[in-house]
């Protein structure tokens, strides 16, 4: 491997690294709606949290959070409110079939 | 300017999802690496993308005819890439408290190789630079644009696009030096 680091070369690098990140779904992109920032979806699920934390109600913050937005960005994406990437979708779909991942949601956001 | 690209722009289309198709298929994957290396997020990316898709056809009035349509294309994918990391809950969520979060994540091959970049390799480097020093890198070096072009899209002038270039080279440097590797420009 080599160690060194060429600016000149610098494209070639990155355009080999980079070459695991592409599309799969053209088609999904094509669905003209605007994307909700999925910080919106968190924010959304951070003062419900405040609630449920006023109301001394006990609850995981990552799965709270995790799931919530989830749901939230799905739910809308569903109804064809909102555009959700497809990546995020299937991944989505792969953890709400395997609860024990439910972690896994928190790094989405 | 590349002639293709605005006729692209030009033709006639059936339908505004024909269009969007035909340009996500011309430079779908191209902005996708280039939003990716400015925010290290492959979903993030994606709604960057969406969001440039649905400006180019919603808001026509925007695009000057005699424009490079790849260059305004870039122009509008890499204002919303930089306003995303500047947004007050990208800074609060930070790259670092996500993949502490993210161990599950591994489903796929694809995933623990994009994971293990962000780390280890070059673009793990570009990543890390501030925005501004992240932008020209990419724009400079991954998009082969000159001065010139860099200073259209960013709407800077051509001294400040040289100036925070010549930072950006340098703190790329030192980054670079401090994980053993030498630099060569």
């Amino acid at each position: 491997m080599n160690k060194d680091f060429d600016l000149n070369t610098l494209k070639e690098k990155l355009d080999d690294e980079l070459s695991l990140i592409k599309i799969v779904d053209f088609e999904a992109f094509s669905v003209l709606k605007k994307p909700k920032p999925k910080a919106r979806f968190l924010q959304v699920f951070f003062n419900l949290l405040n609630i449920l934390k006023y109301k001394e109600i006990e609850i995981s913050l990552n799965i709270a959070i995790g799931a919530g937005a989830t749901g939230l960005a799905l739910i809308l994406s569903a109804v064809g409110i909102s555009w959700v990437s497809p990546s995020y979708l299937k991944k989505a779909a792969e953890v709400l079939k395997d609860p024990e991942q439910l972690d896994w949601l928190i790094g989405l956001f | 300017m590349e002639n293709g690209a605005n006729d692209l722009w030009g033709k006639n289309h059936r339908s505004n999802h024909d269009l969007a198709l035909e340009i996500i298929k011309t430079y779908g994957n191209e902005l996708l690496r280039t939003v990716y290396l400015m925010l290290g997020d492959f979903q993030e990316a994606e709604d960057i993308i969406q969001e440039t898709l649905w400006l180019v056809i919603h808001k026509p009035e925007s695009y000057r005819e005699n424009r490079n349509f790849k260059s305004y294309l870039f122009t509008i994918a890499l204002n919303l890439a930089r306003d995303r990391l500047r947004s007050f809950w990208r800074k609060r969520i930070k790259l670092d408290d996500q993949l502490k979060h993210s161990k599950a994540i591994s489903s796929s091959a694809e995933e623990l190789a994009l994971k293990n970049f962000r780390y280890k390799s070059v673009t793990a480097h570009v990543l890390n630079l501030p925005v501004d020093y992240k932008t020209v890198i990419v724009l400079h070096y991954y998009q082969e644009m000159s001065i010139i072009e860099i200073s259209e899209i960013l709407s800077w002038p051509e001294g400040t696009v040289k100036s925070k270039l010549h930072r950006a080279r340098t703190q790329l440097k030192k980054q670079i030096e401090k994980g053993g590797l030498s630099f060569y420009e």
